[in-house]
């Protein structure tokens, strides 16, 4: 049987990545908080299968993983046991965790700026920010 | 040490850590997520949160697990939720998929 794969490749899940932080950035700088929480789960989603990419040697995802779940995404990617042994890393993953979540595409503005700014620390500070973390791997 | 043990060293060491912050609490869940040894916390008090920010809670609660998981050479990630008993009602945990 043949293995079917997710249709965006590697090249198109890294232009959605710098599309997505784009209007990431444009949602944070106009104060919309909830949209701001809402792309950057997104773009920790994107990173993981990037990741997951450069760990498997693979331009192209099995359909299992057209998945939303971050916990799992960072255990296929590999980079589960340097999250563990690191405490800011694994601190900094459950504040986006516990903040960001596919439903909040049906939700109003929920969320605050001190939540955004707990997520922007979480994933953007220069020395221990998950997506600065990942960078290297993507 | 097994999965149950785990949990219920982190079940203790919660209330170790709710004792020492007069915390009182309404609902304790130490639940593995599947992951390996990973664990889900949820702590609801019914005293003790009113005045104390999350993000500040749940770096003590946090601090504490991981002096007790060091000790014990328990490895997994641990993810930490700490709710006053209002913020609970509207608290919905929501499947991911």
């Amino acid at each position: 049987m043949a293995i079917k794969f997710i249709k965006q490749d590697a090249g198109i899940l890294l232009e959605a990545y710098n599309a997505r932080k784009e209007e990431y950035e444009a949602l944070r700088a106009t104060g919309k908080w909830s949209g701001a929480i809402s792309h950057a789960g997104i773009l920790l989603e994107l990173a993981l299968k990037l990741t997951i990419c450069k760990h498997i040697g693979a331009t192209e995802l099995p359909v299992m993983f057209q998945i939303h779940d971050l916990e799992l995404l960072l255990y296929c990617s590999g980079q589960r046991n340097n999250f563990s042994s690191k405490p800011i890393l694994e601190r900094n993953f459950d504040i986006v965790l516990k903040r960001w979540s596919m439903d909040l595409r049906y939700q109003g503005a929920t969320k605050t700026q001190v939540d955004s700014d707990a997520v922007h620390q979480a994933l953007f500070d220069p020395i221990n920010g998950i997506l600065i973390f990942l960078s290297q791997y993507v | 040490m097994t999965k149950l043990m785990m949990v219920e060293k982190l079940r203790a060491a919660v209330q170790e850590w709710a004792q020492k912050h007069s915390v009182e609490l309404a609902l304790l869940e130490v639940e593995p997520t599947g992951i390996e040894m990973d664990v889900r916390v949820i702590v609801v008090a019914r005293k003790g949160f009113e005045n104390w920010p999350e993000i500040d809670r749940d770096e003590s609660l946090y601090n504490h697990l991981r002096s007790v998981r060091d000790k014990e050479g328990i490895v997994n990630m641990l993810y930490l939720i700490t709710l006053s008993e209002k913020e609970y009602d509207k608290y919905d945990r929501v499947e991911v998929v």
